[in-house]
């Protein structure tokens, strides 16, 4: 029985450690330290809300740099991704420009 | 056979953690689109006078979207621009109908882009288009003041009679709305500035050609003629808002 309330006294104190710590820093949120490593974008729906609270508390305790740094690895890795066009897509880019343009030519002619 | 079972396990565990490292591949938008059709059978109308046209229920589309992006440079969805309006019907006999409209431009866009700063992308967009015209009267059976026989029917009659329908319906349901649906395509080209991460708006120009018929509507199983529009090559401008989900 003393084991008992020894071991409850001691995983309750750890856990009220640690919420006093995530309290007086939320920079460390388990959502914060995944949008570092993966991005905002890649958090799941429900955390979204967790993530924004957390880092406004962040930015409010002086994270400012730590947010924005998530916020530009995001742009730099979409940025990666996405810089250049692959395989089908610069012609089917294309193609949609030349009828768009096609498109805007007749109609301006037609009118005049 | 305990190999295989594993095996299948290990392949099954590698399919389902894979996306949850991915890169964003879901969006919301939410916006409006604007343009400028021709609607001859509401605007000029001799027999009905329909609500009066204005810059919200003539040129604003409003516009929600879902995006799925299933290639680095490309992303399928589903795009809805819907038209409005709302009013009163004069001209009638003896009613005064209520009058809804809704015509709905359901795309489904295929599109590419690529990024040409980290905050701006520029993309391409082609889709088919199935849209949909929809027309209600919300009207009283027996609506004239001295109560002598005036109908849904009649009323419907005298609408169809005014888009130059001269085959009069002989009885009308309590069900009371006529549509059409028709085929189409639109191009677009777009130019996106993310202002976070995970959000951005979207502008996109191009056009819009539907295989609209007025010929083709449709009343409880029977054919009838419907207002005269021209929605085909016209110009579209859409501006939304975009939300990355994940």
């Amino acid at each position: 029985m003393i084991k008992l309330i020894l071991y409850m006294i001691i995983v309750s104190g750890v856990s009220f450690s640690q919420d006093k710590e995530k309290e007086e820093n939320p920079c460390v949120d388990p959502t914060i330290s995944y949008a570092r490593k993966h991005g905002v974008k890649a958090l799941p729906a429900r955390d979204l809300f967790q993530y924004h609270k957390a880092s406004k508390a962040c930015k409010e305790m002086g994270g400012d740099v730590l947010i924005d740094q998530i916020s530009i690895n995001e742009y730099n890795r979409d940025f990666e991704q996405s810089k250049f066009m692959s395989g089908w897509t610069s012609t089917y880019g294309m193609c949609v420009t030349a009828i768009i343009f096609y498109y805007f030519v007749g109609l301006i002619t037609v009118k005049k | 056979m305990k190999c295989q079972i594993l095996q299948f396990r290990s392949i099954l565990l590698l399919i389902l953690l894979v996306p949850l490292f991915g890169q964003p591949k879901v969006s919301v938008d939410l916006g409006m689109g604007f343009y400028e059709p021709t609607m001859k059978g509401f605007d000029k109308n001799d027999l009905v006078a329909f609500p009066t046209g204005n810059f919200i229920t003539r040129n604003i589309l409003f516009n929600f979207s879902t995006y799925y992006e299933f290639f680095n440079n490309a992303r399928i969805g589903y795009n809805v621009l819907k038209s409005i309006d709302i009013g009163r019907l004069e001209g009638f006999e003896t009613s005064k109908p209520v009058f809804y409209r809704t015509i709905s431009y359901r795309m489904f866009p295929l599109e590419t882009f690529f990024r040409l700063k980290p905050k701006l992308e520029l993309n391409f967009t082609l889709t088919p288009i199935w849209g949909r015209g929809r027309i209600t009267l919300e009207t009283k059976p027996a609506s004239s003041e001295d109560g002598v026989g005036h109908t849904i029917t009649d009323d419907w009659n005298e609408l169809l009679n005014s888009f130059g329908d001269e085959n009069p319906l002989s009885q009308v349901a309590s069900e009371n709305g006529m549509r059409s649906d028709w085929f189409g395509y639109s191009g677009m080209l777009g130019y996106r500035y993310y202002f976070r991460p995970w959000i951005g708006v979207d502008f996109k120009m191009g056009f819009l050609n539907n295989n609209y018929n007025k010929d083709r509507w449709r009343f409880q199983g029977k054919k009838v003629k419907g207002p005269d529009m021209k929605i085909d090559k016209i110009p579209i401008f859409s501006l939304k808002l975009v939300y990355a989900l994940k």
